[in-house]
């Protein structure tokens, strides 16, 4: 066990905490060389050349029992996991089927194949071991263990403990945010205490649930984790006030312990145990003031490769035989979503079982089960049969459709794929009479609010209209429905919130202002200049008067709305960061995809000055805040002085602390994105050192834009 | 400071820029403080309603109105459901905004209404702003979005307890509300500025921010493309001015907000191709704009007078004219957006 | 049992009277007494019946707004109780008040299983009083078929000690069996000579100069609705205090009721005869910028075009159709410059 320590080690630094850039050359690197199982040098991100010698035996016997802390890594060792997999993948392999078959009646797929272990994690790799870096900086509170080496320089926790005391996750529902929150948790050896949206969640009875399970001390062997679930509902702002409340009384605790007890009763609580927090959406209101508390994990949907190749492992252990098409069909419906993926494959599968048991395994990949779904239905709609007589064909489809009774959904599928069917017509003239017909679906259908639903069952004659009008023999093939309405509505609500989320911070810091501007205008009128104003580019002016003049009045204008300039990932650009503002509000302005574009090549230049500016105001009105605070400081220990005497020993070491707490925390702000950004911030580095006259002088700001 | 255009906007009536007449209305209305009638203004998106609600009460009430806070209150519906709202207040007056209760607007306006009403305002000074202070105003923005209930409800409410409430409301059009309140208000209609105005504000703001001119050629352009919208002109010159080094040229380009551009550009692509290919472009484009929160009203309207420049043929207008305005009624009954602006693009086609 | 009544209570804040002058004139002017309640006559001698027989079954008031109705059950209530005991004795539940079907099976049913109290003996003397109790269900057209329907056995089950007086705009939104167990008065719109009479009482109570057919211009425009009538003259009043005008103009009057003035009616009926679509597309783009309301124009447009003598029938048939269609398409909330501008067009296409 102990002999692999070192090597894990190195890689472990080399592929999580390495320039962000390399990280993905070196993983793949890393199983290269194990497959080759020899000597092998290679390149981490930080650019150090690790050279490699794989100890393999020594670690499979223990493997199964033994939690990850154990080894003694905050990594995963990737090279012991491969060939774990490798060794037992055979054997284990076997022994699940046969529990596979045993439990196969009484379980649903999506607990039974619920992660238990990380390698079962789907997708989001990155994302995974970000979080499990996280959890491990604990370890030092929480175990009394001694990381190998301290994570950040600038770790300034007495106890070592991740600057942010809370993970949010956050993502689209069913990628498994929950599940990695679990695993991970239990792979560092924590036992889970979950608080979902199930839990009565208001007032005192949380807050009572919440200290018991943070702060009492259990009996079991392993310490908790606390994982909140689903806390972005409307109704949780009590649940989150506790979060909140919890995590300042430990911001609190966490300073006075420079401070020597005096012997009083303490009532701030150091909080010694992680909270991970799940949510859909991060933009929702409830959120807002948890969210400067956390550390932000975003979750995407894994790629259907990956998910693909989870199918095909299920598939393989249940024994379903299913082709690969319709594997690709059921994650295509699915939208990435995993869970509901793996629900659609086992009643899918059960389908096709029973049906194999009464004859041969049936050759059409789709089954029954799917003609009856409204997506089998709605391509029907579409299908004309030549042999039979379409008054037949009629009225049977309007019994399956009536029998289905999804007739919002239907139509809505309808909708979406007539355009690519194949129908004779002169020009656009049916999709225009179509439209009659949509409006009066979608009156009927309101009549589900207004009058109890009871032009519900006209409803159906609008896909027979489809049907009549872009029916066709020429249709054979079965084409995707792609639910573009779902997409959209969450699209809509994403961009809803962030204005919102906009309007009322502004609101909220000057009503008198704000109050002007209704949410409509917001979003027609004042956030597109407001993104195109920020957006503007200076880089070539002469005349620096005008540029300062220009770069004061942005950094107003972002300090009023509220906005910050952060480096944050993009889907496009694989794994770089780039600057961008955060709420996002290109995501609401930009439509336009050449000037979506624009967002990623031409902004993050203009947003680095802009952003040097804000630091620099920042950093200005910091100061301030930090000498008025060391003055207040200084009054307090002087006061102190006076009543107890001090021994003039025990001052100097009271300082040095208060320094050692104080001094990281100003770098702890500076995120060095470019050279030239952290060119931008040594000066005011510089300029707050010397805090004399003397050198302020020195420093001119227009010589730094030039 | 903010944006130029709260920046400048006027606080007094004295400061009101355009329509001198509406301003002098205003005026006598200050005048009588002790009997203000409820009032409805009513006028286009940016023609100043609100900047007037606000300069009328200041000068009824001094300052103070524009000393403002925010209270969360909570309202309790039938079904025992909590709602938070934000209320906007200060010391004379309270705002609220009806999208932001959707459609609970009506249990919000009868409670709110009632609280602020048998609430004495105790303040009896006879001082000189003292002497209005027996009544709260209560400022309902986007009025014409109030649901029929809830207009309903506000009828017997504005006669019953206009000893200590007088309403203010302000809406885009008065044809959404209903008779019965029109004919309890005294309507104020605040029409936007005309171009030459545009211009006059414009120029002072310009001078005031330092922005060099060539000529007030490119201020004219702005003015046309505001379409008396002052806040959009006010908006369109600071990002102008900000991206071209606070110089503004003749041949400087207007920026326009991308959905605009969008719109247009989705007009261009229905008049040059009449396909099902281009009606599927048409729809992610519609879709595109539905999910960035546009309203789908807007976008039909933006659509139909981007057709109407485009095309040169006088039947072909009268045409797309027709089916908008059939199109319209459908949106405003309907709940999906998308099946009618599609539906109206291929009929748009059709009429080519 | 019922001190926490809301009714009750807001009545107190009632009670202490106002100083008359800061009164809305509509309250000021509300009339008093049955005789004062003009041009219902059949309505008030029926009534006026029962004050003398102490038998009242239960009533519908229904008709146009302005007409009276509520005036005319608080000036019954206040012939049969007197001040003192309609504080008991009147139950008034408006569309303001929660009236869901919860309101009405808990606070209507409790108030009308109550006896009725013993009058003192001083109000015996000047009032009738009579041994029940009136529940007024105000704008009674907004409550839902559920409230209603749960109101009906209440009627008939307390019917000895508690009558009801319904009041709305629409008979139609009234379910049949409640219609059915009251006796419906139909208030009709007052006719001019009527109201002129009364419009001109208020302007020399008040002491309002008025220009030779300004109120008769008010009477036309409020359309038979006594109360728009007397707003607009209180506003119109308003004005006067202020600025260049000494007397009450039509003109002025129309401005306040968000007429469109006559001089532009007539430019737009001369763009629209040009028959030219891109003119008359510059040309509503300019007026809808002024802000004008889309309503009033349609409403305005059809009295000339149906009153005027130069067009024939079929023109004024098609006309008409129309001018309903536009007016339809408006009254469902949709745009309202493109239901002008297209409505515009349309007319201008009709050949005349």
């Amino acid at each position: 066990m102990d002999s692999t320590v070192p090597n894990c080690t190195s890689i472990g630094e080399s592929f999580l905490f390495g320039g962000s850039g390399g990280e993905k050359e070196s993983v793949k690197e890393v199983g290269k060389n194990d497959s080759n199982n020899g000597d092998r040098e290679f390149v981490s991100g930080s650019g150090k050349v690790v050279r490699l010698r794989k100890r393999v035996n020594s670690s499979v016997e223990n493997y199964g029992g033994s939690l990850w802390r154990e080894d003694e890594t905050y990594g995963i060792n990737i090279n012991a996991l491969l060939d774990k997999i490798e060794s037992e993948s055979a054997s284990n392999g076997h022994h699940q089927d046969e529990k596979a078959s045993n439990l196969h009646d009484n379980e649903l797929w999506v607990e039974k194949w619920r992660p238990r272990r990380f390698i079962d994690l789907v997708g989001n790799e990155k994302t995974n071991r970000r979080v499990l870096r996280w959890l491990r900086q604990w370890s030092p509170a929480v175990f009394q263990e001694s990381l190998p080496q301290p994570l950040y320089e600038n770790e300034f926790d007495p106890l070592q403990r991740p600057a942010k005391r809370i993970l949010l996750l956050h993502g689209p529902p069913g990628i498994g945010k929950t599940s990695v929150a679990h695993v991970i948790a239990k792979q560092a050896g924590y036992t889970v205490a979950e608080i979902n949206a199930s839990d009565e969640r208001g007032g005192w009875q949380v807050r009572d649930k919440i200290l018991n399970t943070l702060f009492n001390h259990t009996f079991n062997q392993s310490p908790v984790c606390l994982v909140a679930d689903e806390i972005d509902g409307t109704l949780e702002s009590g649940f989150i006030k506790v979060l909140i409340d919890v995590v300042n009384s430990d911001a609190r605790a966490t300073r006075k312990m420079g401070v020597p007890k005096k012997g009083k009763k303490n009532r701030d609580k150091l909080l010694l145990r992680p909270i991970i927090a799940v949510c859909n959406n991060l933009y929702a209101p409830a959120l807002e003031k948890l969210k400067p508390l956390c550390e932000i994990v975003p979750f995407k949907r894994p790629s259907d490769f990956s998910l693909n190749e989870r199918l095909d492992t299920i598939c393989r252990v249940e024994g379903v035989k299913i082709h690969s098409k319709s594997l690709k069909d059921l994650i295509d419906l699915s939208q990435g979503d995993v869970r509901n993926c793996v629900n659609n494959l086992q009643f899918w599968a059960t389908g096709t079982s029973s049906q194999a048991s009464s004859s041969s395994m049936d050759t059409d990949p789709m089954g029954k089960d799917f003609s009856s779904s409204w997506y089998g239905l709605v391509n029907s709609i579409f299908q004309r049969d030549p042999h039979r007589e379409s008054r037949d064909q009629l009225s049977s489809l309007s019994q399956q459709i009536e029998l289905n009774g999804n007739y919002d959904r239907i139509v809505q599928g309808c909708h979406s794929i007539f355009p690519r069917v194949k129908y004779s017509d002169n020009g656009v003239i049916k999709p225009s009479r179509i439209a009659d017909w949509l409006y009066f679906h979608d009156l009927m259908n309101k009549s589900l609010y207004q009058h109890n639903g009871e032009l519900m069952r006209y409803c159906a004659a609008v896909p027979l209209q489809f049907a009549h009008m872009f029916g066709d023999i020429a249709n054979k093939e079965d084409i995707q429905v792609k639910n573009s309405q779902y997409e959209f509505n969450e699209l809509r609500k994403f961009t809803m919130d962030i204005t919102n989320c906009i309007a009322h911070q502004t609101l909220k810091r000057s009503p008198a202002v704000q109050t002007f501007t209704s949410r409509q205008s917001l979003i027609f009128e004042t956030l597109p200049y407001l993104d195109s104003m920020i957006s503007a580019d200076v880089s070539k002016c002469k005349n620096l008067k005008v540029k300062q003049a220009i770069y004061d009045n942005l950094a107003e204008l972002l300090n009023f709305y509220q906005l910050n300039v952060v480096a944050r990932n993009h889907d496009s650009l694989e794994g770089k960061k780039i600057l961008s503002i955060d709420p996002p509000l290109d995501q609401i302005v930009l439509l336009d995809n050449k000037r979506k574009q624009e967002v990623l090549s031409k902004r993050p230049g203009s947003l680095n000055f802009l952003l040097a500016k804000f630091e620099e105001n920042k950093a200005r009105k910091r100061h301030v805040d930090q000498t008025m605070e060391k003055r207040e400081r200084e009054d307090e220990v002087r006061v102190k002085r006076s009543k107890t005497a001090m021994a003039s020993g025990n001052t100097v070491d009271f300082f040095k602390t208060q320094y050692g707490i104080n001094e990281p925390n100003k770098l702890d702000t500076e995120v060095p994105i470019s050279k030239h950004q952290e060119d931008e911030i040594r000066t005011w580095v510089r300029y707050k050192e010397g805090f004399s006259d003397a050198v302020r002088k020195n420093v001119a700001w227009s010589s730094l834009w030039s | 400071m903010s944006l130029w255009v709260d920046k400048y906007r006027p606080r007094s009536l004295d400061t009101l820029s355009h329509n001198g007449h509406l301003t002098s209305v205003l005026q006598s209305i200050s005048q009588q403080p002790r009997d203000l009638p409820h009032l409805l203004l009513y006028g286009p998106n940016g023609s100043g309603k609100k900047t007037r609600c606000m300069a009328l009460l200041e000068s009824i009430f001094g300052q103070g109105v524009y000393k403002m806070k925010i209270d969360v209150r909570q309202f309790v519906t039938p079904s025992n459901r909590k709602l938070d709202l934000n209320v906007v207040s200060s010391a004379y007056h309270l705002e609220i905004t009806p999208s932001d209760m959707g459609i609970n607007d009506r249990i919000v306006i009868q409670q709110l209404l009632k609280e602020v009403a048998q609430m004495e305002q105790v303040d009896f000074q006879e001082s000189q702003d003292g002497l209005a202070h027996r009544y709260k105003c209560v400022v309902i923005n986007e009025a014409d979005s109030l649901t029929r209930d809830a207009q309903a409800a506000l009828r017997r409410t504005m006669e019953k307890y206009s000893r200590n409430v007088r309403l203010i409301m302000l809406c885009d059009s008065v044809s959404s509300i209903i008779s019965p309140i029109k004919s309890r208000c005294f309507m104020v209609r605040c029409p936007a500025p005309p171009n030459d105005e545009t211009v006059n504000i414009l120029n002072y703001v310009a001078s005031k921010e330092k922005v060099q001119l060539e000529s007030d050629e490119v201020l004219k352009v702005i003015a046309q493309e505001s379409e008396g919208n002052l806040r959009k002109a006010l908006l369109m010159l600071e990002s102008m001015a900000l991206c071209n080094e606070m110089q503004l040229k003749k041949s400087t380009p207007i920026i326009k907000p991308d959905w605009e551009s969008v719109i247009s550009k989705l007009a261009t692509k229905i008049q040059k191709e009449k396909s099902v290919g281009c009606l599927v472009e048409c729809r992610s484009f519609l879709y595109d704009l539905l999910a960035h929160c546009i309203p789908a009203r807007t976008i039909l309207q933006e659509l139909t007078f981007a057709l109407l420049r485009n095309s040169s043929n006088e039947k072909a207008k009268i045409a797309i004219l027709q089916t908008s305005s059939i199109f319209d009624e459908r949106l405003s009954l309907g709940n999906k957006p998308i099946y009618h602006l599609e539906g109206f693009v291929a009929r748009a086609m059709c009429s080519m | 049992m019922f001190e926490g009544f809301g009714a009750n209570k807001r009545r107190k804040v009632n009670i202490e009277e106002e100083p008359e002058h800061t009164k809305p004139w509509v309250e000021k002017y509300r009339p008093k007494k049955l005789d004062d309640v003009s041009a219902q006559d059949h309505t008030i001698s029926v009534l006026k019946k029962t004050l003398t027989s102490a038998n009242l079954p239960h009533m519908l008031f229904y008709g146009p707004p302005g007409t009276g109705k509520t005036s005319t059950i608080f000036a019954l209530t206040r012939e049969l109780y007197g001040p003192e005991l309609s504080k008991t004795r009147v139950l008034e539940l408006n569309a303001s008040d929660e009236r869901g079907i919860a309101i009405v099976r808990e606070k209507v049913k409790n108030f009308a299983r109550l006896t009725v109290s013993k009058p003192s003996k001083e109000a015996l003397e000047k009032y009738p009083c009579p041994p029940y109790k009136i529940i007024i269900l105000d704008e009674a057209d907004s409550m839902t078929a559920d409230a209603q329907s749960a109101l009906r056995r209440t009627m008939e089950n307390h019917s000895n000690v508690t009558r009801f007086c319904l009041i709305c705009n629409y008979v139609t939104r009234i379910i049949d069996p409640l219609a059915s167990r009251c006796s419906k008065f139909r208030f009709k719109s007052l006719d001019e000579s009527n109201a002129i009479g009364r419009l001109k009482e208020i302007s020399q109570l008040e002491n309002v100069p008025h220009e030779e057919g300004a109120l008769q211009r008010i009477l036309e425009i409020s359309n038979g609705d006594m109360r728009r009538a007397i707003t607009l003259l209180q506003s119109a009043a308003k004005r006067l205090g202020f600025g260049e005008l000494d007397k009450i103009t039509s003109q002025e009057v129309e401005e306040l009721a968000g007429l469109v003035p006559t001089h532009i009616l007539q430019e737009m009926l001369n763009k629209v005869s040009q028959g030219n679509v891109n003119e008359i597309i510059e040309y509503v783009n300019e007026f809808v910028k002024n802000g004008w309301s889309a309503v009033s124009v349609v409403n305005q447009l059809h009295d000339y075009y149906i009153t005027s003598n130069d067009y024939g029938t079929d023109f004024k048939n098609k006309i008409s159709l129309l001018l309903f269609d536009a007016d339809a398409k408006l009254a469902n909330g949709t745009n309202e410059h493109l239901q002008l501008l297209n409505l515009l067009v349309q007319i201008s296409q009709v050949p005349t």
